[in-house]
């Protein structure tokens, strides 16, 4: 199974939060060439997952030198179907079993994020402590 | 609901800017010395909440507590909202600094609303029900008007809104309910339990 390096993002959170981009290996990928040898580029790519043959799982375009990577996530059938708007339409199934799904796999362990968030809470508390002192020493002036 | 870099035209950055510094102004000189220790404390309440994630079916959301801090803090809610957005872009890279006025505009307009429209009703209020209704109006008016202040944005900008627009409403809608529930909740019980909380906000003109 070929196996590169992949670079996706990766967000928990459909909201607009911060997006981080992990580089991680591993991945499937396919080359898609026509008969002559040239590269399919940036034709349309889909992933049909196994027992989703209808949904696509991943879409997407090849590169311009015909690549496209996807990571499994279960074991099967993977379906790949390229088509490159020109009437050319290649598909390509890719058995995972379960040995390669884990072995590929890579799990990006969540930040421990409560150092980052005392570090805040600080600069909160200390920012008002010198806003509550200027105003406190602006109104002393006031007074005399 | 933070908008992150690269998204928003530079008018749209700037003009956002200038105005979030105009609201921020008159935050500051409406702020007293007794509402500080309650700014304070909302600012990092802002800070903290948005890391709670909750999980509500596909995507996970945080609170955001803008129409808690619009009735608690009235105009002050500009420069608190500025404090803790500056501070989740810097720590944990949510928005970003370029986008800050955008973003500070977005969270804050909402919560200065709540102030004027909903805070002489919360005065007025003597029933833990209608205090209730208030507080939850507050959260679903927050919440409404930051929806309302990103679809601007993306307007202003040029962006096609129809891509995005049904899915941030659809995830917006758990979020939308939930800080329903919980700022009335919050607004019931300062209410009860520390009611100068909400009584010593005063208004600018």
């Amino acid at each position: 199974m070929p196996a590169a390096l992949a670079f996706v993002v990766l967000s928990s959170n459909a909201q607009a939060h911060g997006v981080v981009a992990h580089t991680v290996e591993g991945g499937v990928g396919v080359r898609v060439e026509y008969d002559s040898g040239h590269p399919v580029a940036h034709a349309e790519a889909r992933i049909f997952a196994p027992e989703m043959p209808e949904e696509p799982y991943q879409s997407g375009f090849t590169d311009v030198k015909g690549f496209f990577m996807f990571f499994p996530s279960k074991p099967g059938e993977w379906r790949i179907e390229i088509d490159d708007g020109m009437g050319h339409r290649a598909v390509k199934s890719i058995l995972m079993d379960e040995e390669s799904v884990l072995q590929d796999a890579v799990t990006v362990p969540s930040r421990n994020r409560w150092k980052e968030t005392v570090m805040g809470l600080l600069v909160i508390i200390a920012l008002f402590s010198i806003l509550a002192f200027w105003m406190s020493r602006t109104r002393i002036n006031e007074k005399a | 609901m933070h908008i992150s870099e690269g998204i928003l035209s530079t008018p749209v950055l700037a003009g956002g800017g200038v105005i979030a510094a105009a609201g921020v102004y008159v935050g500051l000189r409406s702020l007293n010395d007794e509402d500080i220790p309650k700014t304070a404390m909302m600012t990092a309440v802002f800070f903290t909440a948005s890391l709670v994630q909750v999980p509500a079916g596909p995507v996970s959301m945080h609170l955001v507590l803008n129409g808690l801090m619009g009735l608690l803090l009235g105009w002050s809610a500009f420069p608190s909202i500025l404090i803790a957005l500056t501070l989740q872009a810097v720590i944990f890279r949510y928005g970003g600094l370029t986008v800050l006025g955008v973003n500070t505009l977005i969270m804050a307009c909402p919560a200065v609303l709540v102030h004027i429209l909903l805070s002489p009703f919360l005065r007025m209020a003597q029933s833990r029900a209608r205090v209730l209704v208030v507080g939850a109006c507050a959260g679903l008016l927050g919440i409404a008007g930051g929806m309302a202040f990103v679809a601007l944005a993306f307007v202003l900008t040029g962006r096609s809104m129809y891509g995005v627009a049904g899915l941030f409403v659809v995830t917006h809608i758990p979020v939308l309910l939930v800080e329903g529930v919980f700022t009335a909740a919050m607004v019931s019980f300062l209410w009860r339990m520390k009611p100068e909380l909400i009584e010593s906000r005063s208004y600018v003109t």
